[in-house]
């Protein structure tokens, strides 16, 4: 076995691991920060709500875009993100920070039993655009915040006066929230608070020089509780997506392993190979990922076959590790996070043996995408528990491509759908998520199931389920060459 | 009493065998005759096999109608060289569907080994050995079910870019009943002295080898290329007598280990050409729809099978048949399939992104339907990459068969021709990449890699 390929197999696990701890800026290197091109608007001073699956990088920016240090690769390495060069970021809520920045959620449920969800958050942003007068010498939440409520005018005059003084300086404050489903222990606090903030951050839109930005999962923004209220169809119409292209997932892998603290040099030795010395001018320590392996597939294909090879298995009639590792992994919208895509490569280095002359093999990639179904199975059980009710009657009991009516069959001889709506009502207001389209019965729900990319339909009619759901809830898939008994 | 057709026949033969008390072994087998009628078989001698249960196979076997004999149950005794008989390797272990009850309850399915004489067609359900097998270069078939889907300047096109990239291209014409290669790729004065037919017709006379040599040309296609072009067509400089020769060319030839049959005989003249040629790749163009010549190509010629589809009922109806023939012999779906790739062709430019996941999720569906694997419900299948492991690949899966490679409509390539340079009409390297781009990449990689 080569050193170089232990070394790069090294860098990929620090790579997965530094992404997996999203949250925990302190130790992270900047070097591991890429923004896809289609992110950037993500990153627009002027872009308020930022929707993400779980994993597609919210808390993610969360943190490194409050961080100096980062800010600075970001405009060194990534010009055309054109991040605004004198911009004070701020976080507002999320989890990792501490409650000098935002009131955490216990203080949070004892603020919202006494006050207006709005008036929190104003009191945050108070706080953070540094109002001069009697505000600034309360010392606890609870006094900020009842400051606010109690003096709307003084409050919206010192609104004004600090707009202003951005403006007089050039600056510009922004400032960020996320883990909005963290913000109370149950949905019944949830809502209100997370439907608070929404107002307040297109509040903030009258100013010039304040702004907020809101990271959320798509699912939060249907939920009518959180979202009726009048103008939230401006908010949403100029949301950002984090979407993860694969070029974008490979891109963010090179630009982490030319950056590991190990294996970085062996890496670079190989994309030279297909990129030459050039890289993208940097003025950093940092190494930048050249362009080419940026948006090029080809490209980045071929430098791919150097750390996992080029089939999976004797031939390529099975598969090729660079499509198929996606492939696998993606979703009913063909949607992959870069958590699941660092999850699966992360086993994969790890199952490594010394005999292996890649740093990663087929073999490996094929465990690691289980793992990684595992993982994106945990986290949608954990996220919408009805799918669980959903989903258990099918299991071994179901083969996809199949008919609605199959599905529908085993829902009612089961009686799941009203199981759930049971359920659903004995926890009331506190029952979090409910399918939106529970009313409509097993086609509704089907619905639901298609928007969270857990289904989808072949040719408009036949419910298919992709693999990365299919396996871990225990479905077959219709073949035609039976076993042979 | 209702008529007994084809397809019942074979179903009534089988679910009558269920309700009688036979004995373990031998098992029962099915020979069908080249009229479709039935007879049980048993590789065994009449005297030992109980008396009783051969006289119920008797009476079950009388009932077929039409597609009854008046023969007895075959046994060893039934001929005289019965070894040659039941190795037959024309016996395939076959899925029949029992239909269904008086009541419409489904029956479920009889396994049985099932020799069926055909007049033709047996080609479908031959493929090779190919461990035992010494070819190097990777050959590539490509089938349509219809001409006029653009096969043949898919196939001028590909032979053009393999040779581009450096590779020794070896094109083999294989339509014989309506040669037009040669014209789209040589023109008429540079045709070999000889062609595929003659080779068929003289290798029947013991003489194939004496022609070899003086049936390949070079194409003026790959006069701008790093490698040549090389061209086995179907028919010979000023042949007269074409139609005369083809009328005996699939004709069984004898040999001393007994008759070699057509798709033997095929295999014999492809592995010569590439002795002789020495060739990268063999690109070979199969005669279009369900005939004998084509399913030598896919079944005993070909390591990857280009088959031509558009998306209309007559693609999907034809290919589900042809699938279908595979599927219920299941041994052979499992050697064919991973061989087969399905191209798009003439893929229209308008609403293509929907057209194009429309073409794709019917491809999977008819794919998994007739060839993939079930895969039982509940049960995790572990990757694994060994022959026997469960083959079902994802609807999404850009290696898998099912999978269309894309070539885009392009007038320009309606009347092409390939030697035209692009200031007199022709097409330039760019116009080609962007229509054919990834028949090129698919076929380059297959051939990077040789023989599996």
């Amino acid at each position: 076995m080569s050193n170089d390929s232990v070394r790069i197999r090294s860098a990929i696990v620090e790579a997965a691991h530094s992404l997996d701890q999203a949250q925990a800026i302190g130790t992270q290197s900047p070097g591991f920060t890429y923004v896809p091109p289609t992110h950037a608007r993500a990153l627009d001073f002027e872009v308020t709500l930022v929707e993400g699956m779980r994993g597609a990088g919210k808390s993610f920016w969360w943190s490194r875009l409050a961080s100096a240090e980062h800010r600075s690769f970001i405009h060194d390495g990534f010009p055309e993100a054109k991040l605004p060069e004198k911009l004070e970021i701020r976080q507002g809520f999320g989890t990792g920070a501490s409650t000098a920045q935002y009131p955490d959620a216990e203080q949070l449920i004892d603020l919202v039993d006494e006050f207006r969800p709005r008036s929190i958050w104003r009191a945050v942003i108070a706080n953070h655009a540094g109002f001069p007068g009697p505000v600034s010498k309360l010392s606890t939440w609870k006094q900020r915040v009842q400051w606010v409520q109690s003096n709307a005018e003084e409050y919206a005059l010192e609104l004004a006066a600090a707009d202003a003084r951005l403006e007089k300086s050039q600056s510009k404050l922004l400032v960020l929230f996320d883990a909005l489903d963290r913000l109370a222990d149950d949905w019944q606090h949830i809502r209100p608070l997370a439907k608070g903030l929404l107002q307040v951050a297109l509040d903030m839109r009258s100013t010039r020089n304040i702004r907020c930005k809101v990271y959320v999962r798509p699912d939060m923004l249907e939920d009518e509780e959180i979202v009726s209220f009048p103008d939230f169809v401006k908010l949403n119409a100029a949301k950002a997506s984090l979407r993860w292209q694969r070029a974008d997932l490979y891109a963010l892998l090179y630009q982490c392993l030319g950056n590991a603290s190990k294996g970085a040099e062996e890496f670079k030795k190989l994309a030279r190979d297909y990129v030459g010395n050039k890289t993208a001018r940097s003025a950093s320590s940092y190494w930048v990922l050249p362009t080419a392996l940026r948006v090029d597939e080809e490209l980045q294909e071929r430098l791919f076959e150097r750390v996992a090879g080029k089939a999976m298995g004797s031939s390529t009639k099975r598969g090729k590790p660079y499509t198929w590792l996606v492939n696998h992994l993606q979703d009913g919208r063909e949607q992959v996070s870069p958590r699941s895509f660092f999850a699966a490569l992360n086993t994969a280095a790890n199952s490594a043996s010394s005999d292996d002359e890649l740093p990663i093999t087929y073999r490996g990639i094929q465990r690691g995408v289980q793992d990684a179904s595992t993982i994106r199975v945990d986290e949608i059980k954990e996220d919408y528990p009805w799918v669980t009710t959903l989903m258990s009657p099918l299991r071994g009991n179901l083969t996809v491509p199949c008919d609605f009516g199959d599905l529908a069959s085993i829902w009612k001889r089961e009686g799941t759908l009203l199981q759930l709506e049971t359920s659903i009502r004995r926890q009331g207001s506190a029952a979090k998520l409910p399918p939106q389209h529970l009313e409509q019965g097993p086609s509704g729900v089907v619905i639901d199931l298609e928007s969270l990319g857990m289904l989808n339909r072949l040719d408009g009619k036949r419910i298919q389920m992709p693999d990365v759901y299919r396996v871990a809830f225990g479905l077959g898939r219709r073949g035609g060459v039976k076993p042979l008994k | 009493m209702t008529v007994i057709r084809f397809n019942d026949a074979l179903r009534q033969a089988a679910h009558a065998l269920q309700g009688l008390n036979l004995p373990e072994q031998p098992k029962p087998r099915l020979l069908r005759d080249v009229y479709g009628r039935l007879r049980y078989a048993l590789d065994c001698a009449a005297a030992d096999y109980p008396a009783d249960a051969l006289a119920a196979m008797q009476a079950a076997q009388s009932t077929l109608g039409a597609y009854a004999t008046s023969g007895e149950v075959l046994t060893r005794d039934s001929f005289s060289f019965p070894d040659r008989v039941f190795s037959d390797p024309d016996w395939h272990l076959t899925r029949i569907d029992l239909g269904a009850d008086e009541d419409g309850v489904h029956r479920g399915e009889a396994l049985l080994q099932v020799l069926d004489r055909q007049v033709t067609g047996q080609d479908w359900l031959r493929p090779v050995q190919s461990a035992a097998e010494q070819h190097r270069a990777h050959r590539i078939v490509f089938f349509g079910l219809k001409g006029g889907v653009g096969r043949s300047t898919a196939l001028c096109m590909t032979a053009w870019g393999l040779a581009r990239k450096g590779k020794r291209v070896l094109l083999i014409d294989l339509d014989l009943e309506s040669p037009g290669l040669s014209a789209l790729i040589l023109p008429r004065d540079r045709l070999a002295e000889f062609g595929v037919v003659d080779w068929l017709v003289e290798d029947g006379v013991g003489q194939g080898d004496s022609v070899l040599p003086r049936m390949v040309a070079a194409s003026p296609l790959g006069e701008s290329t790093v490698n040549a072009i090389r061209v086995a067509s179907a028919t010979g400089q000023g042949d007269s007598a074409y139609l005369a020769k083809l009328a005996r060319a699939y004709a069984d030839v004898p040999s001393e280990h007994g008759p070699q049959r057509l798709g033997q005989r095929l295999q014999r003249l492809v592995q010569s050409l590439e002795a002789q040629e020495q060739p990268d790749v063999v690109l070979i163009d199969s005669r279009a729809g369900l005939h004998d010549l084509a399913a030598v190509a896919i079944t005993s010629l070909a390591d990857t099978a280009l088959l031509f589809a558009t998306d209309g009922a007559q693609s999907w109806d034809g290919y589900r048949q042809l699938f279908s023939h595979w599927q219920q012999r299941p041994e052979i779906a499992r050697r064919v399939r991973e061989r087969l790739n399905i191209v798009r062709a003439l893929a229209p430019k308008s609403n293509r992104e929907a057209g194009v996941q429309r073409f794709q999720q019917r491809a999977y569906e008819l794919f998994s339907e007739t060839l993939y694997d079930e895969v039982p419900a509940g049960i995790e299948p572990l990757h694994d990459d060994s022959a026997d492991a469960i083959f079902h690949p994802a609807d999404t899966d850009d290696a898998a068969p099912h999978f269309p490679i894309l070539i885009d409509w392009d007038e320009r390539f309606q009347e092409f021709d390939p030697k035209l340079r692009p200031e007199d009409g022709g097409a330039s390297p760019a116009q080609i990449e962007a229509a054919f781009g990834a028949l090129l990449k698919f076929t380059e990689a297959r051939v990077e890699e040789g023989v599996a």
